[in-house]
């Protein structure tokens, strides 16, 4: 059992990152349109964010040192500050998102509006943050995460053509009738709401609060290898399921209601229960995510003390990061901007900042000096280099394609 | 060689108020470009009332709790609201009165549908709402049909 449980920074990392709320919309909206159309984009991503997620624990480990500390060390004060400027605000933005989406989920089960709920679930998450231990919401939001598994159940229950959906997949491009510039946008946005560099500020900084050795690769890889392939299971499963009920009728899958319903179809009410049980654990463990990377971006590159293990008194600049971020994103979510459409934006706005957290952790996970014998292998830089390609290529297109498509 | 002059202010708030002009200034709506929105709009309604059909269908099957399928009824409702009120402001060129005119028509009957499925729904007579799902398909049709016509003939006037 504790072997289990031991794995929960990974499956937290993996349903509470890789299945946020961006992910949870992306996923029905393209299941919704293309079928499996864009699994491609899911398979990648896992592979990437798996590749980058162990260098960056690795670098946390042997240098003990986290995401955006080398990240300052190796662009500089000045180049890194606009990368800190480009990743707290996207992350905050999602943080805005992922208190919505709590707020969301709760509304489908009560149908008050999720305006009424955000001041409680800020609260919430305030003394959750304040008062819980991180391994205690770990553990927690991991189990819970879980949950989200009926998706997979919902798949398998909806019986859908299998053979007409592994053609699909086999099938990397816009189906009849639809532009391949609307196709690239949605490719984008769904690898953006996957390979979010949150994801690795969260790992590689739990992994630092854990107090991870050297003795704890094995961990720290089963972590990776147990929690990202789960995220990209659930994000294939997510859009076969809105591939089977909306895709032949037409509906698109713009709402975090609507990515529910396949469940519901499936499963009835009961179903319906556990997917929300799995989009609180979901969004809260994003919150959790988002909320504490603010902290760790700002407080890791002015060089801050941090973490979540140090008295509030001692860490004070970082606990007031962390306050103000969450006042900031209430202020936002109360302004009524439309979460889904928001969250659209801030994971393909996403994307094109990727290269900016990724290539700095390649450069440290290659440098002897700091990584010893623990530096990366030829099969490591080798995958990661095809991924500094593929991020330089999509931060590139983002722009264009956003203006081109007027965002999908 | 002589430097070209360079721009005065007065030049500067010149391109200023142009830009701004043409930013408040949009083209003028052709009767080709109305039909598109138009077709647009139907578009959306059609996927409104298959999202409707859809929910009733879960509705009738018991698949649902009283509270989401009030919050799923809404967000078609919203939607439909907002694709008539996107399309009604819309200032139709002169020859397309009667495009508008059934255009309108059925949008209206969107909204109308969306807000009797919000009704039933928030009273928990999910019984009633899922009998209405033969109605919302057939709202599905006849907003496709005129969809199609209006996408296959732009030329005629008041074909939808």
């Amino acid at each position: 059992v504790k072997k289990v449980l031991s794995l929960t920074l990974g499956v937290l990392t993996a349903v509470g990152a890789f299945i946020d709320i961006g992910d949870l919309v992306t996923d029905a909206l393209v299941g919704a349109r293309y079928g499996l159309n864009l699994a491609w984009v899911t398979v990648l991503a896992v592979i990437g964010i798996g590749t980058y997620a162990e260098m960056a624990g690795r670098v946390a480990i042997v240098g003990g040192r986290p995401v955006f500390d080398v990240v300052r060390e190796r662009l500089g004060p000045r180049p890194a500050l606009a990368n800190l400027a480009a990743s707290f605000g996207l992350t905050f933005l999602l943080l805005v998102a992922e208190l919505c989406g709590i707020a969301l989920t709760l509304q489908l089960v009560t149908d008050v509006s999720y305006l009424a709920w955000l001041p409680m679930v800020v609260f919430g998450v305030f003394v959750l943050v304040w008062r819980v231990p991180f391994s205690g919401m770990e553990k927690t939001y991991g189990v819970l995460g879980l949950a989200m598994l009926v998706f997979v159940v919902a798949m398998v229950a909806l019986g859908p053509d299998w053979g007409a959906l592994l053609r699909d997949a086999a099938t990397p491009a816009p189906p009849a009738g639809e532009s391949l510039p609307i196709y690239l946008f949605y490719a984008i946005a769904l690898l953006g709401a996957q390979m979010t560099p949150y994801e690795v500020f969260f790992f590689s900084s739990g992994a630092i609060e854990h107090g991870w050795t050297t003795d704890n690769f094995t961990e720290m890889r089963m972590n990776v290898l147990v929690g990202f392939p789960l995220g990209g299971l659930l994000a294939l499963a997510i859009q076969v399921t809105s591939a089977v009920v909306f895709q032949p009728r037409g509906v698109p899958a713009e709402s975090l209601a609507l990515t529910a319903l396949p469940v519901a179809q499936a499963l009835g009410t009961v179903g319906f229960g556990v997917a929300v049980i799995g989009f609180l654990a979901a969004t809260i463990g994003a919150t959790i995510e988002t909320l504490m990377s603010t902290g760790y971006t700002i407080s890791q590159y002015f060089g801050w003390p941090w973490g979540k293990l140090l008295p509030h008194r001692r860490a004070s600049r970082f606990s007031a990061v962390l306050i103000l971020s969450l006042l900031g994103a209430t202020f936002i979510g109360l302004t009524t901007l439309d979460p889904i459409t928001l969250t659209i934006y801030a994971v393909f706005l996403g994307a094109m900042t990727l290269p900016l957290t990724y290539v700095p952790i390649l450069v440290v996970a290659n440098d002897e000096e700091v990584m010893g014998e623990h530096r990366n292998g030829r099969l490591a830089n080798g995958v990661a280099s095809v991924y500094v390609v593929v991020l330089g290529l999509v931060s590139v297109a983002a722009l264009p394609l956003l203006v081109l498509t007027t965002a999908g | 060689m002589r430097r070209p002059p360079r721009p005065t202010p007065r030049t500067w708030l010149g391109l200023l108020l142009a830009a701004l002009l043409a930013s408040c200034v949009g083209p003028t709506p052709t009767v080709g470009s109305y039909r598109e929105h138009a077709a647009g709009a139907l578009a959306q309604a059609g996927e409104v009332a298959a999202a409707l059909e859809l929910v009733a269908e879960n509705a009738a099957a018991d698949h649902l709790t009283t509270h989401y399928a009030t919050t799923l009824v809404r967000e078609q409702e919203e939607r439909a609201t907002y694709a008539r009120e996107a399309f009604a402001t819309r200032q139709p060129p002169p020859g397309t009165d009667a495009t508008r005119e059934r255009v309108m028509a059925l949008l209206d009957a969107t909204v109308a549908a969306a807000e009797d499925a919000r009704i039933l729904a928030d009273r928990g007579d999910l019984t009633r709402f899922g009998d209405q799902r033969v109605a919302y398909r057939d709202l599905h049709d006849r907003l496709g049909v005129a969809e199609a016509n209006l996408r296959d003939a732009p030329a005629r006037e008041g074909t939808a």
